[in-house]
């Protein structure tokens, strides 16, 4: 798709520069790196819980709730399935609201077009 | 006797059944292929669909891609033989989504660009990087894609009741086999040329559709036929399957404990845990690339 990308804009690199020092853009790095890595730490040691109890727990995995063939281990796993969607429907909310403004304003100061995405969702 | 001849006469209905409805997405998916490339007049049309995919649309398209023989029959394949530890595998596959969400996409969007290769050329000497991504993707390409046309030609072979020892339309069953993957090769290349990026993203999204409406009611009937009580139809699988109540515990493939060999034991487990990162972190890395 280089073919109707522009080129790298050597003509304006002080302007990118500038951006790149402005605490708009220093605090929407922030705001983004604040949310994205406590959430990649929590659902991966949430996911590596599931995966080493599954290896080292199998007892407790096997064990049956509420008298049927329903045991731990398929709770735990259908949990994972619920912290994945949750934990995208957060970052679609937060992304609504804390980056994309924030994004779109400093594309719109740079003079770059702004993607026309609407909400994600 | 005669229940075989009538299973046999049944299995006959079924696969007619089958190979129509297969012959007819094959019609409708060409259709929608021919009719995108009518629409496609500029390169931005070909490769990136004209821009015009909304954000649901995207997504549709991104989940059929993803809906391939690897998730969709190997996952059922492998719960059916191994049971719990087939759904242990999907899970590392769903939640490899959130690092390919919370690491890769937000990134990728900002860039502006649309190809990883778009993003290293960026900031990096054009033809070097750009000749490592192609040389990269067709490796890749080449050996996944290998696996996916044996195994859409096993699939089709099924479909079409190629058996060992038969002959089909006068053809013996290898040779048959080998047809019916270079006839799925074909229909893929002329999806791709024809259609472009918007057919292949409008095949992707009907695909996507019929993959999780079909899901859905299966799971429906399933469930329906059991009053929708999980537990006895667990029971049921776990008794059918002959494993008894392991069917329904990690071990049976995963990390398969070796009564009296605590190496092999200590291996496989290691080994389970590795799958788990590998599913984790290699699933985004070849979505991305």
């Amino acid at each position: 798709m280089s073919t109707d990308t522009p080129a790298p804009s050597a003509t304006t690199p002080d302007r990118y520069l500038a951006v790149q020092r402005s605490d708009e853009f220093a605090g929407l790095r922030r705001a983004l790196r604040g949310f994205v890595f406590p959430m990649t730490v929590a659902f991966f040691l949430w996911y590596a819980l599931y995966v080493i109890l599954s290896a080292y727990a199998r007892d407790f995995m096997g064990t049956k709730l509420f008298g049927s063939n329903i045991n731990v281990a398929l709770v735990f796993g259908l949990l994972q399935f619920v912290s994945t969607f949750v934990i995208a429907w957060l970052y679609s909310r937060f992304a609504d609201r804390k980056i994309d403004p924030v994004a779109d304003r400093i594309r719109a100061e740079i003079g770059e077009v702004t993607h026309e995405h609407g909400p994600r969702g | 006797m005669n229940t075989v001849l009538a299973a046999e006469a049944g299995s006959h209905t079924a696969r007619n059944l089958t190979i129509t409805l297969f012959l007819i997405f094959v019609a409708i998916t060409l259709a929608i292929t021919i009719w995108a490339s009518r629409q496609t007049k500029t390169a931005t049309d070909f490769y990136a669909g004209g821009r015009s995919f909304s954000g649901f649309q995207n997504g549709m398209a991104i989940g059929g891609d993803y809906m391939s023989a690897a998730s969709f029959l190997g996952i059922a394949g492998i719960i059916a033989l191994y049971g719990y530890d087939g759904f242990l595998y999907s899970i590392g596959f769903l939640v490899a989504w959130l690092v390919a969400l919370l690491l890769v996409a937000e990134l990728l969007r900002n860039s502006g660009r649309y190809t990883m290769a778009d993003v290293l050329a960026f900031r990096m000497r054009q033809r070097p990087v750009r000749t490592a991504a192609a040389v990269s993707t067709i490796t890749v390409s080449i050996f996944y894609l290998l696996a996916q046309m044996v195994g859409a030609g096993a699939l089709v072979a099924l479909l079409l009741g190629i058996k060992p020892g038969t002959t089909f339309l006068g053809m013996n069953a290898d040779t048959a086999k080998v047809a019916t993957i270079i006839m799925v090769g074909a229909l893929m290349i002329i999806y791709v040329t024809v259609g472009g990026m918007k057919g292949t993203t409008y095949v992707q999204i009907v695909k996507a559709f019929l993959l999780m409406t079909g899901a859905l009611v299966m799971t429906l009937l399933v469930l329906a036929k059991y009053k929708f009580n999980l537990s006895s139809l667990l029971g049921d699988a776990s008794s059918a399957s002959g494993k008894g109540n392991a069917f329904l515990e990690p071990g049976l493939r995963y990390g398969v404990e070796v009564a009296g060999n605590a190496k092999q034991t200590f291996y496989n487990k290691v080994d389970l845990l590795s799958l788990g990162i590998a599913l984790v972190l290699g699933t985004p890395a070849c979505r991305t690339s």
